[in-house]
Protein backbone atom coordinates (compact mmCIF):
# COMPACT_ATOMS: atom_id res chain seq x y z
CA UNK A 1 0.00 0.00 0.00
CA UNK A 2 1.07 3.26 -0.77
CA UNK A 3 2.18 5.65 1.70
CA UNK A 4 4.08 8.61 0.57
CA UNK A 5 3.29 11.47 1.65
CA UNK A 6 1.99 13.85 -0.97
CA UNK A 7 2.95 17.84 -1.66
CA UNK A 8 0.19 20.90 -1.69
CA UNK A 9 -1.37 21.25 -4.76
CA UNK A 10 -1.25 24.61 -6.17
CA UNK A 11 -3.73 25.97 -8.98
CA UNK A 12 -0.70 26.30 -11.42
CA UNK A 13 -1.15 29.81 -13.00
CA UNK A 14 1.24 31.30 -15.72
CA UNK A 15 2.08 34.79 -14.96
CA UNK A 16 3.27 36.82 -18.15
CA UNK A 17 5.32 40.35 -18.23
CA UNK A 18 6.67 42.01 -21.07
CA UNK A 19 10.50 42.92 -20.17
CA UNK A 20 10.74 45.58 -23.17
CA UNK B 1 -19.40 22.96 -16.86
CA UNK B 2 -15.30 22.14 -16.52
CA UNK B 3 -12.92 22.97 -19.17
CA UNK B 4 -10.71 19.88 -20.65
CA UNK B 5 -9.05 21.33 -23.13
CA UNK B 6 -6.37 19.35 -24.45
CA UNK B 7 -7.38 16.32 -22.43
CA UNK B 8 -7.12 14.42 -25.70
CA UNK B 9 -3.97 15.27 -27.14
CA UNK B 10 -0.38 15.04 -26.40
CA UNK B 11 1.61 18.44 -24.95
CA UNK B 12 5.30 19.01 -25.61
CA UNK B 13 7.78 22.04 -24.74
CA UNK B 14 7.85 24.26 -27.28
CA UNK B 15 11.92 25.38 -27.82
CA UNK B 16 12.74 29.30 -28.14
CA UNK B 17 12.81 29.84 -24.21
CA UNK B 18 15.28 30.31 -21.32
CA UNK B 19 14.45 28.65 -18.41
CA UNK B 20 15.79 29.17 -15.36
CA UNK B 21 14.33 27.91 -11.98
CA UNK B 22 14.32 31.01 -9.07
CA UNK B 23 13.13 30.38 -5.59
CA UNK B 24 11.56 26.77 -6.73
CA UNK B 25 9.75 28.29 -9.47
CA UNK B 26 9.77 28.24 -12.99
CA UNK B 27 10.62 30.99 -14.94
CA UNK B 28 11.29 31.63 -18.46
CA UNK B 29 12.24 34.14 -21.40
CA UNK B 30 11.66 34.33 -24.94
CA UNK B 31 14.15 36.09 -26.88
CA UNK B 32 12.21 36.72 -29.96
CA UNK B 33 9.26 38.58 -28.32
CA UNK B 34 10.81 40.33 -24.43
CA UNK B 35 7.79 38.69 -22.54
CA UNK B 36 9.33 37.17 -18.94
CA UNK B 37 7.02 34.19 -17.81
CA UNK B 38 6.97 32.86 -14.49
CA UNK B 39 5.34 29.10 -14.48
CA UNK B 40 5.24 29.14 -10.99
CA UNK B 41 6.26 25.98 -8.77
CA UNK B 42 3.38 23.48 -10.28
CA UNK B 43 3.63 25.13 -13.78
CA UNK B 44 7.31 24.40 -13.19
CA UNK B 45 6.64 20.69 -12.20
CA UNK B 46 4.38 20.43 -15.51
CA UNK B 47 7.26 22.42 -17.95
CA UNK B 48 9.77 19.47 -16.46
CA UNK B 49 6.85 16.33 -17.29
CA UNK B 50 6.26 17.48 -20.68
CA UNK B 51 10.11 17.83 -21.86
CA UNK B 52 8.92 14.89 -24.10
CA UNK B 53 5.81 14.70 -25.87
CA UNK B 54 2.96 13.45 -23.37
CA UNK B 55 -0.39 12.92 -23.25
CA UNK B 56 -2.47 15.08 -20.65
CA UNK B 57 -4.10 12.04 -18.99
CA UNK B 58 -0.69 10.87 -18.54
CA UNK B 59 0.56 14.19 -17.19
CA UNK B 60 -2.42 14.08 -14.69
CA UNK B 61 -1.88 10.79 -13.67
CA UNK B 62 2.10 11.56 -12.40
CA UNK B 63 0.41 14.93 -10.81
CA UNK B 64 -1.47 13.39 -8.16
CA UNK B 65 0.52 10.77 -7.67
CA UNK B 66 2.69 13.48 -6.34
CA UNK B 67 0.67 16.05 -5.41
CA UNK B 68 -2.79 15.90 -2.88
CA UNK B 69 -5.11 16.89 -5.63
CA UNK B 70 -8.55 14.84 -6.56
CA UNK B 71 -8.18 13.91 -9.97
CA UNK B 72 -11.12 15.76 -11.86
CA UNK B 73 -9.50 19.04 -9.92
CA UNK B 74 -6.61 18.55 -11.16
CA UNK B 75 -7.64 17.62 -14.39
CA UNK B 76 -9.38 20.87 -15.07
CA UNK B 77 -7.07 23.33 -13.40
CA UNK B 78 -4.26 21.29 -15.57
CA UNK B 79 -5.94 21.69 -18.89
CA UNK B 80 -6.74 25.57 -18.31
CA UNK B 81 -3.36 26.29 -17.95
CA UNK B 82 -2.17 24.19 -20.44
CA UNK B 83 -4.81 26.75 -22.67
CA UNK B 84 -2.72 29.73 -21.60
CA UNK B 85 0.44 27.95 -22.19
CA UNK B 86 -0.88 27.21 -25.77
CA UNK B 87 -2.00 30.79 -26.16
CA UNK B 88 1.57 32.18 -25.62
CA UNK B 89 3.17 29.54 -27.63
CA UNK B 90 4.78 27.90 -24.71
CA UNK B 91 3.50 24.36 -25.87
CA UNK B 92 2.99 22.29 -29.11
CA UNK B 93 0.06 20.40 -29.21
CA UNK B 94 -0.15 16.84 -30.91
CA UNK B 95 -3.31 15.42 -31.99
CA UNK B 96 -2.95 11.72 -31.45
CA UNK B 97 -5.76 11.13 -34.11
CA UNK B 98 -3.96 12.76 -36.91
Amino acid sequence: MENRTKQQWQVPTLETLDVS
Amino acid sequence: MTNLYLVEHAVVQAEGYIVSDMNGEKVMMSVDTGKYYNLGRIGGRIWELIAWPTTVNRLVDTLTSEYDVERPVCEEQVSGFLQSMHKEALIEVINLEA
